[in-house]
């Protein structure tokens, strides 16, 4: 009887361990995924990757031309009221295009807008990694995309 | 199972399970349950019951936090095993409160469609909430020296429970509304940014009135961890230390005053300081618990072979020495992990929001939630002055357990919309 009893009492404590355990190990897991992708931080917070939009052009009341925009590892332009960059031209769409951090480059996606992104002019059809001084218009605004390098020369 | 989204949390139920049927077991070899029936019954009910609330989750594609629910399940599981053995009679209601509770769970998680929509009502839940306040003052009923219950037929609940979830709701809602304004404030006096007064004024009335409110009830416990979350929110929206000076020298002054005014008071700091003085008369309460933590040793004598039950309100406020006798020093940290990691987890939650209201939620929540588990372990171990708060989960309490279930379900509900 009191056998039983010892063991299920160290039993019950190794359960409440193994438990916690593997809570630690899902954990661990997440954060490796969080920090695997950069960070889950919007921009604006914090620039870990060095680059910037660059209002030239704009004809939208809620960006003024020479603001500027900091890029985070993943900003997202649209209408819609969970984006980084918010615009309220109705040519908008409601999620409109990303510029996502990859492998070093910032890589800019049209999220199938039914007006289109245009850098330099060219419509965005896939995945387009940006250069320094590239043009970027959506609708009435047009951003000037900056890597932070090249400005400090 | 086609789709495999909480997975993980699935994983992690086995473990419950597991804990849950050998506790019974152990309870029942013990010699302290009887007739194994009834318990065995209502444990049944309870693993097909959080199954359930799994597999609901799974169903309606719930992309929200996985670990939350299983490690608050865990405290779950283990409050009750204690409640069961401590209070027999208690038990068979706590039970039930947990089917309302896990039902409470699932209904904020499916019925609020978009959590940002509790932002533009708060005027009307603080009001709802003053009201729930003021009628526990008109209208409650008094029992264990605070007056803070309201009986409804058969059903007795405490509205101050509720109230602090609406209050971090409101504060989320008005602090992200005018924070700019907080931080930067309109004047200057010594450097420090002083917003006028008709910013501050609403913030100093909640307070000022949930303070009247709560000496009226003579609920001290509840009043310090309104005003810690009321702190540790202002100083998440605005990021100024002045904020917490300010508070904190407010308290002290509230503290001092309450210290004056109140002879309850000043008997709870007596005890605090030395209960060794009166150890059979108003120290007897924590000495018992001091004497049960201290037999615990490190493995704890087993479960349902110490002798918890000379605590008195051992399934309530003294749960945890409880918990301490039986587990030992090994089952009480495992305890304390379990409160970090979902302190962890409420503050991940807070991190990947993607507004400033859903983040300003979700620590206000998870801050209160710490507060709570702090100030009440904090107690029964004689590290702070004892007040009779419930320890989230794991306290025998309906309201409580509800109100808790509630606050799991709009963390997992901010974590579902807004992702990792």
């Amino acid at each position: 009887m009191r056998v039983v009893l010892l063991v299920l009492k160290f039993g019950l404590l190794a359960i409440l361990y193994f438990f916690i355990l593997r809570v630690f190990y899902f954990i661990l897991t997440d954060l490796r995924r969080v920090s695997a992708r950069g960070g889950p931080r919007p921009a604006g917070q914090q620039a870990v990757c060095g680059a910037e939009l660059v209002v030239t052009e704009s004809n939208d009341p809620s960006v003024r031309p020479g603001e500027i925009i900091k890029l985070g590892a993943e900003t997202r332009l649209g209408r819609g009221r969970h984006n980084h960059i918010k615009l309220t031209d109705a040519f908008v769409s409601h999620d409109h295009m990303q510029i996502i951090f990859k492998q070093g480059k910032f890589f800019l996606e049209d999220l199938h807008s039914i007006n289109g992104t245009y850098i330099n002019g060219v419509r965005v059809k896939e995945p387009v990694p940006l250069s320094h001084g590239d043009a970027i218009r959506i609708a009435g605004v047009t951003f000037k995309f900056v890597r932070w390098e090249y400005e400090v020369e | 199972m086609p789709s495999e989204i909480r997975g993980t949390e699935r994983s992690l139920f086995i473990y419950i399970f597991l804990f849950l049927w050998l506790g019974l077991f152990s309870l029942f070899e013990a010699g302290i349950i009887k007739d194994i029936r009834q318990p065995a019954f209502l444990s049944l009910a309870v693993t097909l019951a959080m199954l359930l609330t799994h597999l609901l989750l799974e169903k309606w594609g719930v992309e929200g936090d996985l670990l939350l629910f299983p490690l608050t399940s865990m405290l779950n599981v283990a409050g009750l095993l204690m409640i069961l053995r401590l209070s027999p009679e208690f038990a068979e209601r706590q039970f039930i409160w947990l089917f309302v509770g896990l039902a409470a769970f699932l209904l904020t998680v499916k019925g609020l469609n978009n959590y940002k929509s509790l932002e533009d009502y708060k005027y009307i839940y603080i009001f709802a909430g003053l009201f729930l306040l003021l009628a526990t003052i008109l209208f409650g009923v008094e029992a264990g020296g605070a007056r803070s219950w309201i009986e409804l037929g058969i059903v007795r609940f405490q509205p101050s429970e509720l109230v602090k979830i609406i209050l971090v709701i409101f504060l989320a809602g008005y602090l992200e509304e005018k924070k700019e304004i907080l931080a930067e404030g309109t004047r200057n006096i010594l450097g420090i940014p002083v917003p006028s007064l008709q910013y501050t004024g609403p913030l100093l009335v909640m307070w000022g009135l949930s303070l009247v409110l709560l000496v009226f009830q003579k609920d001290l416990g509840t009043a310090l961890i309104y005003f810690g979350t009321f702190l540790a929110m202002i100083y998440i929206s605005t990021g100024r230390w002045p904020y917490i000076f300010t508070g904190a020298l407010l308290f002290s002054l509230g503290g001092l005053l309450g210290y004056l005014l109140f002879a309850h008071v000043r008997v709870r700091v007596a005890i605090w300081l030395n209960p060794w003085i009166d150890i059979d008369g108003k120290g007897y309460q924590i000495v018992q618990s001091l004497f049960a933590i201290g037999s615990g040793g490190i493995y704890g004598t087993g479960l349902g072979l110490g002798q918890p039950s000379l605590i008195p309100a051992a399934h309530t406020d003294f749960v945890f020495s409880a918990w301490c006798e039986e587990t030992g020093l090994l089952g009480a940290a495992a305890l304390i992990l379990i409160y970090c990691l979902v302190i962890h987890r409420g503050f991940r939650i807070a991190l990947t929001a993607k507004t400033g209201f859903g983040t300003l939620l979700a620590a206000g929540l998870t801050s209160l939630l710490a507060i709570q588990t702090l100030v009440i372990v904090g107690g029964v171990i004689k590290l702070l002055p004892l007040t009779g708060i419930t320890l989230p989960f794991v306290s025998y309490g309906g309201s409580s357990l509800v109100s808790s279930y509630i606050l799991l379900g709009l963390l997992t509900k901010i974590s579902a919309e807004d992702g990792a």
